[in-house]
């Protein structure tokens, strides 16, 4: 039963991220958003381990979706920072050319 | 007594999860980040995964958080006081996420997942040899993927990516 629960939350974590992520304008606020959806997925891994044959495949997908997700924050947010010193702004609405010039 | 302490994390990670959902303000989202997170690392351990407990806390809660606040402090314009973000697009996307978990709590109210029990005996051993085995080459791949975007983000995040001009030949 309480497995039930715990599906429930991560499904709850990706919806709840996934609205964070399309309707937020500020760009850190998208890469939470995202970082909620992916933490979502690594719960539903982590509670069909259990379920496998093999208990340690979801454990070892985890390990790697969180290795995957720093890469993708630490080029995220250094885009971010980038984008600020050209632009002046982490609004995407208002970035609308590549160059700024 | 483990069944409650997990009904009580995923209540708090349930709750700071909501709390994101609503607030506007970019440091409070990151501050429920982080405990959805710590959540989220205590049923890994529940569920007997003690070093994706660890490695959650540490890559996520030690990395990417202190990655997170240092962006925001470094592109929101603090001194007026406010971190606000904007919304847009407030009726089509949370309608078709809620669209989404209902069809999601429906697959699963149909389709009840029952609790297998048995315990692996040793798990973190498994884990590594398994990694250090079967999984050698996705392992070596992705520790060089990881050197490559670090370097990558310190050159894009660096100074001297911006101030390098377009230089006439």
């Amino acid at each position: 039963m309480s497995m039930n629960i715990l599906l429930l939350l991560g499904a709850y974590m990706f919806c709840a991220g996934l609205v964070i992520a399309i309707t937020r304008k500020n760009a850190i606020m998208v890469l939470i958003g995202i970082e909620l959806m992916l933490n979502a997925s690594n719960l539903n891994f982590i509670i069909f381990s259990g379920q496998a044959d093999n208990r340690l495949d979801g454990q070892l997908f985890t390990l790697f979706v969180i290795v995957l997700a720093a890469a993708e924050a630490a080029v995220g947010l250094a885009i971010i920072v980038q984008m600020y010193r050209k632009f002046k702004t982490t609004e995407l609405d208002r970035v609308t050319k590549l160059n700024n010039e | 007594m483990n069944s409650l302490l997990m009904i009580i994390f995923s209540a708090l990670a349930a709750l700071a999860v909501t709390f994101m959902l609503f607030t506007r303000n970019i440091m409070y989202a990151a501050f429920g980040l982080v405990t959805t997170l710590i959540s989220l690392a205590a049923i890994y351990v529940l569920f007997s995964a003690e070093f994706v407990a660890v490695a959650q806390l540490m890559i996520y809660v030690g990395g990417i958080i202190v990655l997170l606040l240092f962006a925001i402090m470094l592109t929101q314009k603090t001194g007026l006081g406010v971190l606000k973000s904007g919304t847009a697009r407030l009726f089509m996307a949370p309608l078709l996420s809620a669209v989404l978990l209902v069809l999601l709590g429906v697959l699963l109210w149909e389709f009840p997942v029952n609790t297998r029990t048995g315990e692996v005996s040793d798990p973190i051993r498994g884990l590594g040899v398994r990694l250090l085995s079967e999984h050698l080459i996705s392992m070596e791949l992705i520790a060089v993927l990881l050197l490559v975007v670090l370097i990558g983000a310190a050159t894009i995040a660096g100074k001297f990516y911006i101030t390098s001009k377009r230089r006439v030949p």
